[in-house]
């Protein structure tokens, strides 16, 4: 009977014991979910369009020429 | 003590007991019977608590992947009044770090008639962190979502915003809110003596918001943007509208308004810069709508491209005199001239050969007068006057697109039907929701394969020799119409002041992959389609053929910028 009664409370603090772990994992969920939204904030602000084209103008990179453009067609089998 | 008394005192203590226990019994009975459901109530919410887990809203991505709305975490700072000792000293503290009006706080703070107040909703975490170590009594934080635009006011007329709810309110935030926003989760939590969590009952688990993925390209986006703020600006117009659009598929790749807004600061904004005009407002296209008749007169077999007309320089249709917009004497054009030197003496006498019933059912077949389906909420279908409400004068007005109100996104979508070999595909933003596929979009026939083949040839001399030599691109063949269309007085009589100046374009013309529709509300200083909106078609042309795919092949590589001079006038 004592045995069992010990057991029954072991069980009992593993379940608690786990949901506190739970508990934490959860704040850490947020936390990463947070650190996640604000990397995709950054990325997305990095790939803006108009902030490239100018740190592109800042090193003198200028928009090509269509009329200087040659495209080269390679036939499928070519090598 | 005799044994009289003996036995009255040990009866008096039995009733003395036989009470209390009967008191006790009548107690208990009470509490556990009749009270049993009230203390039971709280008591569980001494230990446990049912909380709401907000679902994430998805996030809206461009064709590239490429974020245009996420949700982004932010502090919500709340204060219970009662516990707040000191509301004028708090108050400077708060205001100080968040950044807010100290006299607005303190007054929030001091309403002990609340025991909850927002301080700052949806507050930057950094700033609310700092607030949190100044240990204030009387204050609460709590995490929330917030909705973040991240390139601020790119495409902000088509995205919309979500409200501090995080619920869509405008654009395709709110047309998509049901599956953007997902479905909130509930939990219960039981708690130890201290408050910490030592179990949770998950009722139902939430169900995070789905991601949008747009038709858009962010690039192609900046750029239409970029090049309507300097039209704006050079023309000092009231606005303006571009429309690039893929004919093949009928995606749309920009929808850009000028003035724009950064979504972020929505509240701030006036109202309507915050209409996708595009997509909400009508305009007389004047000129531009003469491809309807033309269309319709060649898929009537009346005319071929190479008929001839003699044409007056005025024509007299009902109660009303149309001239065309530079003086000349009599002439003989073609069916391709008259749409080259976007004559209305032409355009209306090809009307009249094709006649009033006709004519409208060709207007209703490239869509006009009805939505064209678009994704987007607060469509306008235009206006057309039924046909059986016609007058005399009407088959005056209506070939050369006045007394008919369209909206940017129909006249693109006809356009983009001629492009695409005669058939039109229904415009729209969104490419898939979540893991979904792309949705084949309806398609219809308007116009046969050699019709289109026939228009494009002639929009293709508009811009060689005719009203539209300044939306050239060097490299590519350019086939597109100009228009400029006087706006209506509130005296109900044209304007002589006020135009809106357009021009839409195919590139490249050998080859369509683009529709490119920019219209010019109110420029000054010039007017015309092919002086105001044609170099900005142009700018949106040459940068988006070089950027698609890595760069279109040049349909034209023989041509150059200094060919390109302006010789018309509408």
């Amino acid at each position: 009977m004592a045995i069992l009664l010990a057991g029954i409370v072991a069980l009992n603090v593993a379940v608690l014991r786990l949901n506190v772990q739970l508990d934490k994992l959860n704040v850490e969920r947020t936390q990463l979910r947070s650190e996640k939204q604000a990397m995709a904030a950054q990325l997305s602000l990095a790939a803006a369009s108009p902030r490239i084209q100018s740190l592109a103008r800042r090193e003198g990179l200028v928009q090509a020429d269509p009329t200087q453009t040659t495209y080269v067609r390679i036939r499928p089998g070519s090598r | 003590m005799s044994a009289r008394v003996a036995n009255r005192r040990i009866r008096l203590l039995l009733a003395v007991f036989g009470l209390a226990f009967a008191i006790a019994f009548l107690r208990a009975a009470w509490l556990q019977g009749v009270r049993a459901g009230s203390f039971g109530r709280l008591a569980a919410s001494q230990h446990s608590e049912e909380v709401t887990i907000p679902a994430a809203r998805g996030t809206i991505y461009d064709r590239g992947g490429v974020q245009l709305a996420i949700g982004e975490q932010a502090t919500t700072v709340f204060a219970d009044p009662r516990l707040v000792r000191d509301p004028r000293r708090e108050a400077a503290v708060v205001a100080q770090v968040m950044h807010l009006d100290p006299s607005q706080v303190a007054t929030e703070l001091a309403d002990r008639a609340h025991g909850f107040v927002y301080v700052a909703r949806k507050a930057d975490p950094a700033l609310a962190a700092k607030l949190k170590l100044r240990h204030l009594p009387g204050l609460g934080f709590y995490p929330e979502e917030r909705r973040f635009y991240p390139q601020g006011a790119l495409a902000s007329q088509v995205l919309g915003y979500a409200g501090v709810d995080n619920h869509g309110l405008a654009g395709l935030e709110l047309s998509l809110d049901k599956a953007l926003a997902g479905r909130p989760g509930r939990e219960r939590i039981v708690k130890d003596a201290s408050g910490q969590a030592i179990d949770t009952v998950q009722s139902q688990t939430e169900r995070d918001g789905s991601d949008v993925y747009l038709t858009l390209d962010h690039t192609i986006q900046a750029n239409a943007q970029a090049v309507l703020k300097q039209t704006v600006a050079r023309w000092q117009a009231k606005s303006a509208t571009a429309i690039v659009l893929d004919p093949r598929t009928g995606g749309v790749l920009a929808m850009a308004v000028a003035p724009g807004f950064d979504a972020n600061i929505y509240p701030q904004i006036w109202r309507g810069y915050q209409r996708n005009r595009a997509v909400t407002d009508t305009y007389e296209p004047g000129s531009t709508f003469k491809l309807m008749t033309v269309s319709g007169a060649l898929s009537d077999r009346l005319v071929t491209p190479a008929t001839s007309f003699v044409l007056q320089y005025s024509i007299h249709v009902a109660d009303r005199i149309i001239h065309d917009a530079e003086p000349r004497g009599t002439e003989t054009m073609t069916v391709a001239q008259i749409l080259s030197r976007s004559s209305n003496v032409g355009a209306i006498t090809l009307a009249e050969k094709l006649g009033q019933h006709r004519l409208a059912q060709w207007i209703s077949r490239f869509g006009f007068g009805r939505p064209t389906g678009i994704d987007y909420p607060g469509e306008s279908p235009g206006i057309v006057v039924p046909e059986r409400q016609w007058s005399g004068s009407t088959i005056g007005n209506v070939p050369i697109g006045q007394g008919i109100a369209v909206t940017p996104i129909q006249m693109a979508s006809a356009y983009a039907a001629i492009a695409n070999r005669g058939i039109w595909v229904r415009p729209h933003l969104v490419d898939h929701v979540g893991d979904g596929r792309s949705v084949f979009e309806p398609r219809h026939r308007i116009v046969t394969r050699r019709v289109s083949k026939q228009v494009l040839a002639m929009l293709k001399n508009v811009v060689l020799d005719g009203t539209g030599t300044l939306a050239a691109v060097p490299g590519y063949q350019v086939a597109g119409k100009t228009g400029t269309a006087a706006k209506v007085d509130p005296d109900g009589t044209y304007s002589d002041s006020r135009y809106v100046a357009s021009f839409i374009g195919v590139v490249p013309a050998s080859r369509p992959r683009l529709v490119i529709l920019v219209s010019v509300d109110e420029p000054r200083g010039a007017i015309w389609g092919g002086v105001v909106a044609a170099p900005a078609f142009s700018q949106i042309a040459r940068f988006d053929l070089q950027y698609l795919d890595g760069g279109i092949t040049p349909d034209a590589p023989w041509t150059s910028t200094s060919s390109s001079t302006y010789t018309g006038s509408p």
